[in-house]
């Protein structure tokens, strides 16, 4: 019996390591709540995360799944487990988000685009005052193997051949990180595989038009890395900046933040911001 | 269709001259007068003296001046107009581009963009600061935001450290175009409005004549000239703009056809 219960939902995964991913994901739920009440939130943790799930963060989180299969249990940044996603998800489409995003504003809309295709990726990002970003700072591995510029922070998949394709591709290319590393990629030195590549990879093998709607170039989010904001690289950028929590709006550096909010530095979400959630949702 | 009991909207230019020890501001509003009364063929309002706060001073220019800059804001109460172009002295008016910006503006509009011949001008307000604006032109209307942006623009130069540490800009003289930038990202919900759609001409250099030929604007500075198409322009040399060079410049173009 398939295990997608519902139609549509975001997703996210919360890996606790040295950094708590799951009260990320609990700002993240209370975000998606807040601007987007009728929305349904999943989160997929590994065992020692589960039991950190509380009461509490029940109320936002409407499905709290375990994790299958740990390839990941040795790593500071557990990557390797993020094509699970698929089997998991209890949504017929996800919005699958990095756990670090927040939403200023509902996105509702975005879903009716999303079903053009049967997975679709962020193409580029946008800088803090909604420009569209032009730094290829964090990207010359993309550049250098002519990788479409996706983004898995915020992506979309439904139920489909397609998708089950996609993520196997992705599986793939987790297991045999070394051969693609060192025989398929040009300039590539990273030990352990990222998302990004990995996705934009499993994009580029199977049909790179597939997996993303440039039509539709408000299918991205803020990206708070400083070369991006072309900020120093020195400082963290909520060191920079005025951070003003107007919620659901969030305000950075005075500009108003409408698009999903990929803060990045996981150091940013204090205790009073998760009460001031709590505060307007009222939990 | 047009109402016809509706009373017709008063139009007309607000020009702030207000002199300092080495500029005669009010010589320099006389002849952008005539150039305005030439081209736009509005009516015409000089502020003088008005300001309650202590000259500023400007570095970087003319090796330092003395900057009569601060009380802008009162533009929208002192101005007698429904529908204003609030213009610093300085800016000659060649072509009647702004009448259009009146026609279609709803509250108020200023530059974003500014360059001189040859390059773009920085416009940044730090280095991880927003982009200002360029208040040398406000094309406004009495209306409830455009009343909002300049009571904004009063009290940011009361508290004129507060923000400038809230927005990060180094500059501690008061600026203008900081503050109209400031008021501006805020009364319009937190990002820039849109503003003038097309970039202000400034001529940054001193100034050895200026004239038309051809439908073209000749500007000669000491070693170069450059020849552009004929439109209205921001002259930062204001020796030149009080000098018999300029009169005659304005003498030629008032005496055209």
């Amino acid at each position: 019996m398939s295990n997608k219960l519902a139609q549509a939902g975001f997703l996210t995964l919360a890996q606790n390591s040295d950094i708590d991913y799951l009260r990320l994901a609990y700002a993240q739920a209370m975000s998606i709540k807040l601007t987007m009440s009728d929305a349904k939130y999943a989160v997929v943790v590994d065992d020692s995360t589960y039991s950190c799930v509380t009461e509490q963060h029940r109320k936002v989180f409407d499905y709290v799944i375990p994790l299958q299969y740990n390839y990941a249990k040795d790593d500071s940044w557990k990557l390797a487990n993020e094509w699970q996603v698929f089997d998991l998800t209890p949504f017929k489409e996800t919005i699958k988000l990095e756990s670090d995003i927040l939403f200023t504003r509902s996105i509702d809309h975005w879903w009716t685009a999303f079903r053009l295709r049967d997975v679709v990726m962020s193409l580029g990002c946008r800088d803090y005052q909604g420009n569209i970003n032009i730094s290829r700072q964090y990207r010359k591995l993309f550049d250098d193997n002519d990788l479409p510029d996706t983004y898995n922070g915020l992506m979309y998949f439904r139920y489909s051949q397609f998708a089950s394709d996609f993520f196997a591709k992705a599986r793939q290319i987790f297991s045999n990180w070394d051969y693609f590393r060192d025989s398929i990629l040009i300039n590539c030195r990273d030990e352990k595989p990222t998302t990004d590549v990995v996705y934009a990879i499993a994009a580029k093998i199977l049909d790179p038009d597939n997996c993303m709607l440039p039509q539709c170039d408000f299918i991205n989010f803020t990206h708070m890395k400083n070369a991006i904001n072309s900020w120093p690289e020195s400082t963290p950028w909520s060191e920079l900046v005025v951070s003003e929590f107007d919620l659901p709006m969030i305000r950075i550096n005075n500009i108003n933040q409408c698009n999903p909010l990929h803060y990045q530095d996981k150091t940013w979400i204090t205790d009073e911001i998760l009460k001031r959630f709590e505060y307007e949702l009222r939990i | 269709m047009t109402n016809s009991n509706a009373p017709a909207k008063s139009r007309g230019v607000v020009l702030f001259a207000l002199n300092t020890p080495t500029v005669d501001y009010e010589k320099i509003a006389e002849q952008a007068s005539r150039l305005i009364t030439y081209t736009l063929k509005l009516p015409i309002t000089v502020i003088t003296d008005i300001s309650t706060v202590e000259n500023n001073f400007r570095t970087g220019y003319a090796h330092g001046s003395i900057w009569n800059n601060f009380d802008r804001y009162r533009a929208y109460e002192l101005s007698p107009y429904d529908e204003t172009i609030l213009l610093d002295s300085d800016y000659l008016i060649l072509d009647d581009a702004l009448l259009k910006i009146l026609d279609t503006v709803d509250d108020y509009c200023l530059f974003e963009h500014n360059q001189s011949p040859v390059r773009l001008a920085d416009k940044h307000m730090g280095p991880i600061s927003l982009s200002h604006v360029w208040a040398t032109v406000v094309v406004f209307k009495k209306t409830s935001k455009a009343k909002q942006l300049f009571d904004l623009v009063g009290r940011i130069q009361r508290n004129y450290d507060y923000y400038r540490k809230l927005y990060n800009f180094t500059a501690q003289n008061f600026r203008n175009d900081y503050a109209f930038a400031i008021a501006d990202n805020i009364v319009n919900g937190y990002v820039p409005s849109q503003g003038i759609p097309w970039t202000m001409l400034t001529i940054e250099n001193p100034v050895k004549k200026i004239e038309i030929k051809n439908n073209n604007l000749i500007v000669r500075e000491e070693t170069q000239a450059h020849v552009l198409p004929k439109q209205s322009i921001h002259v930062m040399d204001k020796d030149y703009l009080q000098s018999k060079d300029h009169m005659e410049f304005v003498d030629n173009i008032c005496q055209t056809n």
